[in-house]
């Protein structure tokens, strides 16, 4: 179990030692390590009394893990979910008083306990989902600022991501996979397939757009905080023949990005 | 000395499967208590809606994740963020819970119990100074359900719980459900424990179902209050007055029309249960 900050304390060691080892005993899940300390009662022994504390810690962070992770939860089926969700949590305390913020670090666990590639995409997707919905505020480049901007200066221009933005490559179309599943449609399988997406948060709501591999590319160099004008160069290098096309493209996709809430409103 | 807190009512705690409706349609509760770490890094869209609401609605805010029982220092994120909130809400008050939720650094996202020493005592009533320094104002302290109780504890919960509020000028979030559950779970008289806090200290009283598995009780808030728990309120009111009352029920959320009946039935057992002139006060506002 990796362990939190520790913050130094602040108390004479009796009454920390007590809730010390009223922790150890529910995130270790080992009712011995507290018994001691505990007042039996006639019909609970100490153990039973320090249970109650022990499940009901594993019950939260699991309910916490499976609700950021219902797609994942469906395509792995409850025993494999389970059974990764219950490792998950003995292995990762929470360090958060946010408990929302708990299920964050499961798509990264999941890449280095499952073998199975499709679910490490989806993992990533679902936790996209679940940090752009808590990930900070931040005022949209509207439209109508947008259209004040000067053309001929569009080369020099910065177009700062949202705080809410996360862009993904992914392996394995679980987007689609996703979309099936929250329709009700059956999608048995999630193809190989890569694919490029755009996670936001806009108008309070978590919306996905899929992406083309060179718009993916250049908003990834305006993430990095490239200028407009050198953000383009390398994605429009990939097309030496058709320049002209790419340039077209690239002049579709900026008010609509625009428009769908891709950039903060500072430039 | 007079109480303090005003008796807004009966309330219900607003929890997600209602916000649509209860915005849509507000309806007759007298005011709505929040969680507060539902919110405090939630977006704007949140914040909005809370808002909205607030201009219809008293609102209480109530914590989770202060941490008063803790060794460890103050989490100065969570009193920042906590701090905005109030700032944006205005709420009558803001409570949280006699306990520990953590150590370390670490969070168990429960209300773990403390042991009930002088040490702790001391303890206690410094960190609620120092959060209601943080805060710039009183902060309102409610008793929580317990499934132990340390060996080494020499002071009642009840007494504990009166000398912090005597000590600091906190007010009692009396939850009544809670005090039936510890004293189910620790073999006491809960009406020991309603006797000892001073009406004058009491600014809301808690009310929720709960799990009863024989050899101990679960405080679930997944059901109706139990009778012997409506008992229980009705004597907490006859021998302490009207106060804030409210309804928590937070698993196997019902039809808010379920909820509206809980808070009805609570006015009708706090109007059986109070002396006349209160329930003049109560007539008049049902």
């Amino acid at each position: 179990m990796s362990p939190c900050v520790q913050q130094p304390t602040m108390m004479p060691m009796s009454y920390n030692a007590a809730l010390n080892h009223l922790q150890s005993s529910i995130l270790h899940g080992d009712p011995a390590e507290a018994a001691s300390l505990v007042r039996p009662k006639p019909h609970l022994s100490a153990e039973k009394q320090l249970g109650v504390y022990l499940e009901g810690y594993r019950l939260r962070l699991v309910q916490a893990v499976r609700n950021d992770y219902p797609c994942l939860g469906h395509y792995l089926g409850a025993t494999r979910m389970n059974d990764l969700v219950a490792a998950y949590v003995e292995a990762t305390p929470s360090c958060s008083y946010n408990l929302d913020f708990y299920p964050f670090g499961f798509g990264a666990f999941v890449r280095q306990a499952s073998q199975d590639p499709a679910a490490h995409d989806l993992a990533v997707l679902e936790q996209a989902i679940a940090e752009i919905f808590m990930a900070p505020d931040s005022n949209p480049l509207t439209a109508a600022v947008f259209a004040q901007l000067d053309p001929e200066t569009l080369g020099s221009m910065v177009f700062y991501p949202r705080a809410a933005n996360r862009l993904l490559r992914l392996t394995h179309d679980v987007e689609r996979y996703l979309a099936a599943w929250k329709k009700g449609e059956p999608e048995l399988t999630i193809a190989p397939d890569r694919i490029h997406l755009c996670v936001l948060r806009h108008n309070n709501e978590v919306q996905r757009h899929r992406l083309e591999p060179e718009e993916y590319h250049l908003l990834e160099n305006l993430a990095a905080g490239q200028v407009f004008g050198q953000a383009i160069e390398p994605p429009q290098a990939n097309h030496p023949q058709d320049s002209d096309l790419f340039a077209a493209k690239v002049m579709n996709w900026l008010p609509r990005w625009v428009g769908e809430g891709f950039f903060k409103q500072s430039m | 000395m007079s109480n303090p807190y005003p008796d807004l009512g009966f309330g219900l705690g607003l929890r997600a499967p209602h916000y649509e409706q209860v915005l849509r349609e507000k309806p007759k509760v007298d005011f709505f208590e929040i969680i507060s770490e539902n919110y405090i890094d939630a977006h704007e869209g949140y914040w909005e809606y809370l808002a909205d609401l607030r201009a219809h609605y008293p609102m209480i805010m109530h914590g989770v994740s202060m941490n008063i029982g803790s060794a460890d220092p103050f989490n100065d994120d969570y009193f920042r963020k906590l701090k905005k909130l109030i700032d944006h809400l205005q709420p009558i008050w803001v409570s949280d819970h006699l306990c520990f939720t953590g150590l370390g650094g670490h969070n168990t996202h429960d209300l773990l119990p403390i042991p009930y020493v002088q040490e702790s005592l001391q303890h206690v009533i410094s960190r609620i100074h120092e959060a209601q320094e943080k805060l710039g104002r009183t902060l309102v302290i409610e008793n929580p359900s317990t499934y132990l109780e340390f060996q080494a504890s020499d002071i009642p919960e009840w007494e504990f719980l009166r000398e912090v509020a005597k000590a600091t000028g906190c007010g009692v979030l009396l939850d009544v459900n809670n005090v039936y559950v510890s004293s189910f779970n620790h073999g006491y008289d809960p009406k020991q424990y309603i006797d000892a806090i001073p009406a004058d200290a009491i600014a809301q009283i808690h009310l929720a179902g709960h799990l009863n598995l024989g050899t101990h009780i679960i405080d679930t808030h997944d059901n109706h209050v139990i009778d012997a728990v409506w008992d229980l309120y009705a004597y907490t009111v006859a021998n302490k007055g009207l106060h804030s009352t409210m309804i928590e029920w937070d698993d196997n959320i019902p039809a808010f029309n379920v909820l509206l009946a809980e808070i009805n039935k609570a006015r009708d057992v706090a109007l059986r249960s109070t002396t006349n002139d209160d329930a003049h006060v109560l007539q008049r506002r049902a």
